[in-house]
């Protein structure tokens, strides 16, 4: 009969501890790295769409010699939607390279596990 | 041709209908939530899923060339043994499918080739600190950690998201499960592939057509190959409706996380060489995005579930024991034909029964008045 320690050294703790600490992290980063990276794209496009968008928009928030009104609201607000914008895309490129790292990890761990 | 020679053809025969069964049964694993929350239409779900699995089969070749080792005694394994297994773990897999229960066809051939070994070699023959360690453990581990990350994983998702467009995110969430669902096709590739070319292997080296250190044949990987895609390309779409409809609610974000924590948990489990089921993670997975979300899940549907996974191994036995003693009753190669006849018959009942209420891609996404209603009475939902 298999008594308490021997059905204890049967199960492989540290494995289940493994996968499970791996599941955690790897589940909560990818997709916590996915979902900043959609608010990211989704910030992006807000905050280009609300500015009017294009190259227009930056050319007249560009302050330019001899600007009589150098700290004008609108063009501060536009520069802000503007650096809001690009910060918004960076932070959503990274995440989403985050994603790729974790895909491309996954690939490796496909081609070298145990048999 | 031998005697030998034809038991081995209709092995073989019989080990690829398994491999279709396998695909056929799990197409829900991969996809049922692309499908669920319309991420992919379903015909192009399987038939990406399918395509997938196929090429996951070349992927990696460290084929277990026995299925049952560490659970029975080999030594005792005839062909006739494998065989009958092979018959215990199909009928298994389609009365699951015709229930629309999501269950291990890993478990299946356990099962089917225990009891074979049983009527074989007596209950000795059975290793059973294996099943606890390598089976049972793992089944009851396994969908609590994906459950748990699930949940995880949702609500880290629903807190980062929660002053976002609910459809943009929705639409972005529906891009990301087209990958995560195709990881999870290619592991399904990489892990239930080699399942059934270790049994072909296996039964060529015991009958002496390849040597014993031989590598697995070209033929067997792609029949292999071809066997699992086409079963998961014609999809088992009972299952697929319990998994993306009955079981809980299913948003984009579920879908997609619950994929990428069921990827994470098998690749990670196969990495660090614990055996999983790759129908018990997903499920798991599925249920802990329910949670997680604060939808609830549908409680008779569980229950039911798990009820077949615990009775999965000792049912195929039964099977497979069954199988295995007609076989002998009425010996050599007749008793091979006769049983794998009368299996054959038994297969063409259980998909009759089924025809008589069809579950299609096009019916796949009709409304379930009981999950709907969960999802509505839900305060997060």
């Amino acid at each position: 009969m298999t008594t308490t320690p021997q059905l204890a050294a049967l199960i492989a703790w540290g494995s289940i501890g493994l996968v499970l600490v791996f599941a955690l992290i790897t589940g909560a980063v990818v997709v916590g790295a996915f979902s900043f990276g959609l608010v990211g794209l989704d910030r992006y496009q807000k905050a280009r769409g609300n500015g009017g968008g294009g190259s227009t928009t930056v050319e007249a928030a560009a302050p330019t010699a001899g600007d009589p009104r150098p700290s004008d609201p609108a063009n501060a607000q536009t520069q802000d939607r503007e650096s809001l914008a690009f910060l918004s895309l960076i932070v959503a490129v990274f995440c989403f390279a985050i994603c790729v790292l974790g895909i491309a990890a996954g690939l490796w761990a496909m081609l070298n596990k145990v048999s | 041709m031998s005697e030998g020679l034809i038991i081995i053809v209709i092995l073989v025969a019989f080990a690829l209908a398994f491999d279709f069964t396998n695909g056929f049964h799990d197409t829900a694993n991969a996809m049922a939530t692309s499908i669920a929350t319309k991420a992919l239409p379903p015909r192009v779900a399987v038939g990406i899923s399918g395509a997938l699995n196929f090429i996951g089969c070349f992927l990696s070749l460290a084929v277990a060339t026995t299925i049952a080792k560490g659970i029975v005694n080999t030594g005792q394994i005839t062909v006739e043994a494998v065989f009958a297994g092979l018959i215990g773990a199909i009928t298994w897999n389609l009365l699951t499918w015709l229930l629309g229960l999501p269950s291990s066809s890993s478990h299946a051939i356990i099962g089917g080739i225990v009891g074979a070994a049983i009527i074989t070699g007596g209950w000795s023959a059975v290793k059973y600190d294996g099943i606890l360690s390598k089976v049972l453990v793992p089944a009851v581990a396994s969908p609590i950690i994906a459950g748990a990350a699930a949940a995880l994983a949702v609500f880290l998702a629903g807190y980062i998201t929660a002053r976002s467009r609910p459809e943009f995110m929705a639409r972005g969430y529906r891009i990301g499960q087209i990958v995560s669902a195709s990881l999870v096709s290619l592991a399904h590739g990489t892990n239930d592939g080699q399942k059934t070319m270790g049994i072909i292997t296996l039964a060529l080296i015991v009958n002496g057509n390849i040597a014993a250190k031989a590598g697995v044949p070209l033929w067997v990987i792609v029949t292999c190959a071809a066997s699992i895609a086409l079963g998961t390309y014609i999809g088992g779409w009972r299952v697929i409706r319990t998994l993306g409809h009955r079981l809980t609610s299913i948003t984009s974000q579920q879908g997609f996380s619950a994929e990428s924590v069921s990827s994470a948990v098998i690749l990670g489990a196969a990495h660090f060489g614990f055996a999983v089921s790759t129908t018990q993670v997903t499920s798991g997975s599925v249920m802990g995005s329910g949670l997680g979300k604060g939808v609830g899940l549908r409680w008779g549907v569980v229950g039911q579930m798990c009820l077949a996974w615990l009775i999965t191994i000792p049912v195929a036995a039964v099977f497979g024991g069954a199988a295995t003693e007609l076989a002998k009753a009425i010996g050599g190669l007749p008793g091979v034909i006769v049983t794998g006849l009368i299996a054959a018959a038994v297969f063409g009942v259980i998909y009759w029964a089924a025809q008589r209420q069809p579950v299609t891609a096009n019916n796949v996404n009709d409304p379930e008045p009981q999950t709907e209603a969960l999802a509505a009475s839900a305060p997060t939902a």
